[in-house]
């Protein structure tokens, strides 16, 4: 089977499948999503000696993230898939994040919005991944109330790894389990907008 | 929430306030600016150009762009929202931009989205004054204190003129 996975929704996480063979790459660094991400598709799938249409799966993180990368990443994937339409398999990016910890247990996952807000989710990892509270926009003392309630063992936060094995792994299990959509169904989680509601109710009530 | 008064300012003396009170700043700051047409608030941003090292030739209005993006010391984010149809523009790509830790974003015609703004967000009001002078309002919030020292020690040396 050939899958290729990637998420952008922070830094560049790239991995391709062919058979046996897995490429995992990232890029961390000042360039820009846009000049970095079709560069490392093309040479790689060059050197895999692969053609977009050989692929079974294309996975794509659909966030929570930066705005610009997740964008970047998406129409990059609309573009590559849409001529043989391709099913694509949708990652939730911090979901991804806590697959991506090697420890079981209870992992918060977080990153940060705009002054005094966070992006904020809790799993519970073992054989699969539980949630225990899905992806929100929450205040900094929100923040530390649901730490506290959870008392999570692993919490990631703000530099958030993704290992793109588990990118590739889950579009293939995604792939298996016919949870796969066309590339116009993708739909990405922007969290940002909820934040400009917040912020609106909390003036509201002064 | 402090309000510095400055009455009957020249061109260059707006430009000089501008200038003081982004040199302040020290990233990640909101700056409304607020006043009719023509009152000058495209000048204003030219004044705050000078603060971050560039050439004031650079500013130019941003109401058929809807942003402007000015990287110098700092990076200047300058956006003018008279003409925005639909609210999607703030909630994604304005909101993106309030993550960025170091930039400074100015936005003309700000006070049409009142309740989008973090709420230590310092606002400035122009108003024209006669033909060649303006007046002009700020208010800083008590997160940014230490910026109201600043432009006071400014007001002072222009009464002492």
């Amino acid at each position: 089977m050939n899958v290729l996975a990637l998420d952008s929704s922070q830094k560049i996480r790239v991995g391709l499948k062919k058979g046996e063979d897995l490429f995992e790459i990232s890029y961390t660094g000042e360039k820009k999503h846009a000049e970095i991400l079709p560069v490392i598709l093309e040479k790689l799938l060059d050197e895999m000696g692969l053609k977009v249409k050989d692929l079974d799966v294309v996975g794509v993180g659909i966030g929570p993230g930066g705005l610009t990368g997740l964008r970047v990443g998406i129409a990059t994937v609309v573009g590559l898939v849409s001529p043989y339409d391709i099913p694509v398999a949708p990652l939730n990016s911090f979901e991804m994040a806590a697959k991506s910890c090697p420890i079981d247990g209870v992992v918060l996952v977080a990153r940060r919005a705009r002054k005094g807000y966070h992006y904020c989710a809790v799993y519970l990892k073992g054989e699969g991944l539980n949630l225990l509270k899905k992806p929100s926009v929450v205040s900094d003392d929100e923040l530390e109330e649901i730490t506290k309630e959870f008392s999570p063992k692993i919490i990631l936060k703000d530099y958030i790894f993704i290992s793109p094995a588990v990118l590739v792994e889950e579009s293939e299990s995604l792939f298996r389990e016919k949870k796969t959509i066309h590339y116009y169904e993708i739909e990405p989680l922007y969290l940002q907008k909820s934040i400009a509601e917040l912020n609106w109710e909390k003036k509201k009530r002064g | 929430m402090k309000h510095l008064r400055f009455e009957n300012l020249s061109e260059e003396q707006l430009k000089r306030l501008a200038k003081i009170l982004t040199e302040n700043l020290e990233g990640r700051e909101v700056v409304i600016l607020s006043g009719n047409l023509g009152a000058g608030k495209t000048t204003f941003v030219k004044g705050m150009i000078r603060a971050i090292g560039l050439d004031e030739k650079i500013v130019k209005s941003p109401t058929f762009t809807l942003m402007n993006v000015y990287p110098g010391l700092k990076t200047i984010y300058h956006l003018d929202l008279y003409r925005l149809q639909g609210t999607d523009f703030l909630n994604l790509d304005v909101e993106d931009i309030l993550e960025d830790e170091d930039g400074i974003m100015v936005v003309e015609w700000g006070d049409l989205f009142e309740e989008f703004w973090p709420e230590d967000s310092i606002k400035v009001k122009i108003e024209i004054a006669d033909e060649s002078h303006r007046n002009v309002e700020i208010l800083i919030p008590e997160e940014v204190n230490f910026l109201a020292e600043k432009i006071e020690r400014y007001r002072k040396e222009l009464q002492n003129t």
